[in-house]
């Protein structure tokens, strides 16, 4: 197998893997408005990030996890049609540029905005004013946004000459 | 672009049409077209040179540059 079919059908597990993580996390959510929060709040008290204590700290976090896994859920599924797209159509198209530029903007959105989420939280539940940065979970990520950017920038580059090639006679 | 082809003239006073020029200096009907309309970035000598053999001309008869 080729290493591109590799690399597509490991997005196409990750996504569907993240949308069955989604649909848990939405039933936790269900079942700690509609059923019991005590159950949810047990399951989450010690939270890697922050500890949760309150109702309203549980639903405020599983609200702001859902979102943010659903911007994550929605770039894995760029990535898949771009896979695709790069497997089966013509290279260097404007799907193609647009794709990388969009996934690479997304990425670094959501992971600022997850560092920030993460501020929040612990400065309104907890009173303690703490912004880290970490090299894997904040810079490393937010180098592979840039540098799918940068990929687009290429791609642009590259249409343009495929395209001069092309007329030229 | 400010470079045109006068490639229709040439050919009107040649009487030679688009298709026998495209076979005689063998590319496509399509690619000759590009050429005829504009729509070409680039033309490779070798075409060129193919071109000025066939209808006995030189390039600047071919193209002309003009100012915007």
């Amino acid at each position: 197998m080729k290493s591109s079919e590799w690399l597509k059908n490991i997005f196409s597990i990750a996504y569907y893997l993240m949308i069955i993580g989604w649909i848990i996390l939405f039933g936790f959510l269900l079942y700690a408005i509609f059923i019991s929060p005590g159950d949810i709040l047990e399951i989450l008290r010690d939270a890697e990030e922050f500890k949760i204590k309150s109702k309203n700290a549980l639903y405020t976090s599983l609200a702001y996890e859902l979102s943010s896994s659903g911007v994550w859920i929605y770039i894995l599924y760029l990535f898949k049609n771009l896979m695709k797209d790069l497997i089966f159509r013509p290279l260097f198209t404007s799907l193609q540029i647009a794709s990388f530029k969009l996934i690479g903007q997304l990425i670094i959105l959501i992971t600022i905005v997850d560092a920030l989420s993460i501020f929040v939280f612990k400065t309104i539940f907890q009173g303690r004013l703490e912004l880290s940065f970490e090299l894997f979970d904040f810079w490393f990520v937010i180098a592979i946004g840039l540098f799918l950017i940068f990929l687009s920038q290429i791609f642009d580059q590259a249409r343009i000459i495929k395209e001069e090639n092309e007329l030229t006679v | 672009m400010p470079i045109i082809i006068n490639l229709d003239k040439i050919l009107a006073e040649r009487g030679m049409k688009s298709n026998e020029l495209a076979d005689k200096i063998g590319i496509t009907a399509a690619n000759l077209s590009i050429l005829k309309t504009g729509k070409a970035k680039a033309i490779r000598f070798s075409t060129l040179e193919a071109i000025c053999e066939v209808l006995d001309c030189q390039p600047g008869d071919i193209l002309e540059y003009t100012q915007n």
